[in-house]
């Protein structure tokens, strides 16, 4: 059988998606997954970046210049199938919440005003390239990359979860937070993550994105009925949606919906 | 060739090494985007705070995430549970056995065995690497446990805890600890029996001061010096400089390069050490001679003394909560809020962890100011590459580039934390 061979590089982030990919060695999958994969480039664990094309690419994180832009480009076109591993790479992660236009200042707060950045803002690797398929979550779970390693090692097409994380914490028997007052993304976040925050008490952050057709105004009326303010609203949803689309233009639309709710 | 940039791998984060073999001068480049993690947080509610910095690092989020919260609780004046304190301090237990195995087997060993690859080392050692995995995995089951995840954590919160773990699982951790320890045992046994390159900087060594124990969480700092700080002053104590070219911040203490982490902890508080990883601790130092000769090569050895420290502690933690009777969960307190500013500072893996938050009356964070160990070791780092680079000066370019690989990897930087 002829091994797929499995590049793994990473961007400007924490690294933690690489840490959870790592805690699988110890587990029989890493057998299963080397068994159908020649992982050939790890940054973490080893050194030559051999110049070869890739079955499966995985990329943590986003690029923080021109330089790691071009090196993502040429990676893209070496590539059959490119996964952005990871919420940074698949929709900015949590660095992607700056606001823009305060970046300049929020940089002269945390170097003083004569610092010049020669960075760019975190942003989704779709802002940048084609991607094949998002390997979701702050950090990804072990267990959904395991399966989709699996799928790619048997040609299986690979498909999105199309449910929420609701689904996953309703199967988990766990009390619902967002009844229990808790602003909780849980109805609108992409399933994957088995409902592991819920399950030990902490509301959705929605660090999946948003799950295919989420019904985020329905989500921000909800928020609202709970008691929070507007402003409130958009803190809870831009820490792992600020590049996403939707919830700025559904907080618009609620000023004009507003009389006939309330 | 002159001026040489080398691309630094196995470490955390992106880092290049410039080297003027001609001026035989040596530069760190941090080669990592701003995150602006401070600035982020500002005007965002305090709870969000442990949540997003424990998103600075994922080789160390219980760091951050601990770090966050006791300054929460500082500013807020939150009294934490005894039971919160020992849940927390498994935490920390968990969270320096992964850090430090990570980085001792995977990351720093090949230097060690001259080999350029660590996959082609875990070929020709099977067994060696097998019982380091045992390790990382009972050091990512300790953290899923107590944190929820062993990769940022879930369960923790602002006064306690959200949820804590059943008996069950720790009496099955607890049940590991004595293989663990073993295997600990070994990794130390490997990392006594190198021969490190000689380098020499008497420099100074900061860490968390108590009274008895090795202390991981306190409001005390104590230098090699002899001298000690009170967090409340550590922003006067601890001076971070921006360099216009590097997006990390460089510190000193008191005009003075200083070291925090595993090699100074286990210099400054050696008589504190469990009492397995202090036995082995005293009879090695006949064979390593004087430890620590303030040669930075010796963080790998004392990084594998503090792993078997933290199964020990790990396991005696574990024994009095399955023992304890009333061991139930009791939520945190609501709490009243206030503008208020408060401090915390942990031991991280890679050492001194500062956190700071100003709070408005509606609990916004109006201020934010973290110090991490990366940074504070920064400025020691090209001075020990600078002294190293002089004694070499004799050598090939070629093992000059990998004896200055090698000190970076034993500092065991991890660059990501230190741009934040």
């Amino acid at each position: 059988m002829n091994k797929k061979t499995l590049a793994i590089f990473d961007l400007t982030d924490c690294e933690g998606c690489e840490v959870e990919l790592f805690s699988l060695r110890k587990s029989a999958d890493w057998k299963i997954i080397n068994k159908y994969f020649n992982i050939i480039n790890w940054r973490l664990a080893d050194e030559k970046a051999e110049n070869l094309n890739f079955d499966v690419a995985l990329i943590e994180g986003s690029p923080a210049s021109k330089k790691e832009i071009a090196f993502l480009k040429k990676i893209r076109a070496k590539s059959k199938i490119l996964i952005a591993f990871g919420a940074c790479a698949c929709i900015g992660g949590i660095p992607a919440m700056i606001d823009e236009h305060k970046k300049e200042a929020l940089l002269a707060y945390v170097y003083g005003k004569n610092y010049r950045s020669e960075f760019i803002s975190a942003k989704p690797l779709s802002h940048y390239i084609a991607i094949d398929y998002q390997l979701s979550g702050c950090p990804v779970n072990p267990k959904e990359v395991k399966q989709i390693l699996l799928d790619i090692a048997h040609d299986k097409p690979l498909k999105e979860k199309s449910y929420s994380v609701c689904f996953e914490c309703k199967a988990r028997h766990n009390d619902c937070l967002f009844i229990h007052g808790k602003p909780c993304l849980g109805p609108v976040t992409k399933a994957g993550c088995g409902a592991i925050c819920p399950a030990k008490g902490l509301r959705c952050y929605g660090c999946w994105g948003q799950v295919a057709d989420a019904n985020v105004l329905g989500m921000i009326i909800a928020l609202k009925k709970q008691g929070h303010t507007k402003k409130q609203i958009r803190k809870i949803m831009d820490i792992f949606w600020k590049q996403s689309d939707g919830y700025e233009k559904y907080l618009k639309e609620l000023i004009k919906i507003k009389i006939k709710l309330y | 060739m002159d001026v040489l940039h080398h691309y630094i791998a196995k470490i955390e984060g992106h880092g290049k090494l410039e080297i003027n073999f001609k001026k035989n001068k040596i530069n760190l480049i941090i080669d990592e985007g701003e995150r602006l993690i401070e600035g982020i947080l500002l005007n965002r509610p305090y709870y969000d705070a442990p949540f997003v910095t424990s998103r600075i690092c994922g080789v160390c989020p219980i760091a951050h995430n601990l770090a966050s919260l006791s300054a929460l609780e500082n500013a807020l004046k939150i009294e934490i549970s005894p039971l919160t304190k020992k849940l927390r301090r498994l935490m920390i237990c968990a969270q320096i056995i992964q850090s430090h195995t990570l980085h001792l087997y995977f990351l720093a060993l090949s230097d060690y065995f001259k080999s350029d690859s660590t996959l082609s080392l875990a070929e020709s050692h099977p067994e060696l690497f097998s019982e380091a995995l045992k390790l990382k995995q009972f050091s990512d089951h300790l953290a899923d446990a107590v944190a929820g995840r062993n990769v940022h954590p879930i369960a923790t919160a602002v006064g306690g805890f959200l949820s804590i773990p059943n008996k069950k699982i720790l009496q099955s951790l607890y049940n590991q600890c004595h293989e663990m320890s073993a295997i600990a045992q070994k990794t130390i046994k490997l990392f006594a029996s190198f021969s490190y390159p000689k380098l020499s900087n008497p420099t100074i060594y900061l860490s968390l001061s108590a009274n008895r124990n090795y202390a991981m969480i306190s409001d005390k700092v104590e230098s090699s010096t002899g001298e000690t700080f009170h967090i409340k002053n550590y922003t006067k104590n601890i001076i971070e400089t921006v360099r216009n070219d590097s997006p990390s911040k460089y510190s000193q203490y008191k005009n003075n390069n200083f070291l925090v982490g595993a090699l100074a902890r286990v210099s400054l508080k050696s008589n504190r050490l469990m009492p397995q990883a202090s036995k082995i601790h005293k009879t090695n130092q006949d064979k390593l001679g004087a430890f620590p000769a303030y040669n930075s090569f010796h963080n790998n050895y004392a990084q594998s003394v503090e792993i078997l420290h933290f199964i020990e502690e790990a396991q005696s933690i574990l024994e009095k909560l399955i023992d304890d009777k009333k061991y139930i969960f009791k939520p945190a307190e609501p709490i009243k809020l206030k503008a208020c500013e408060g401090r915390g500072v942990i031991e991280a893996p890679r050492g001194l962890l500062y956190h700071y938050y100003e709070l408005d009356k509606s609990g916004n964070i109006k201020n934010c100011n973290i110090i991490t160990p990366t940074a504070q070791s920064l400025n020691n780092l090209e001075q020990d590459a600078q002294i190293l680079l002089d004694n070499i000066a004799d050598l090939s370019q070629k093992e000059k580039i990998r004896l200055l690989e090698m000190l970076i990897r034993a500092y065991d930087p991890c660059i990501t934390c230190s741009v934040h």
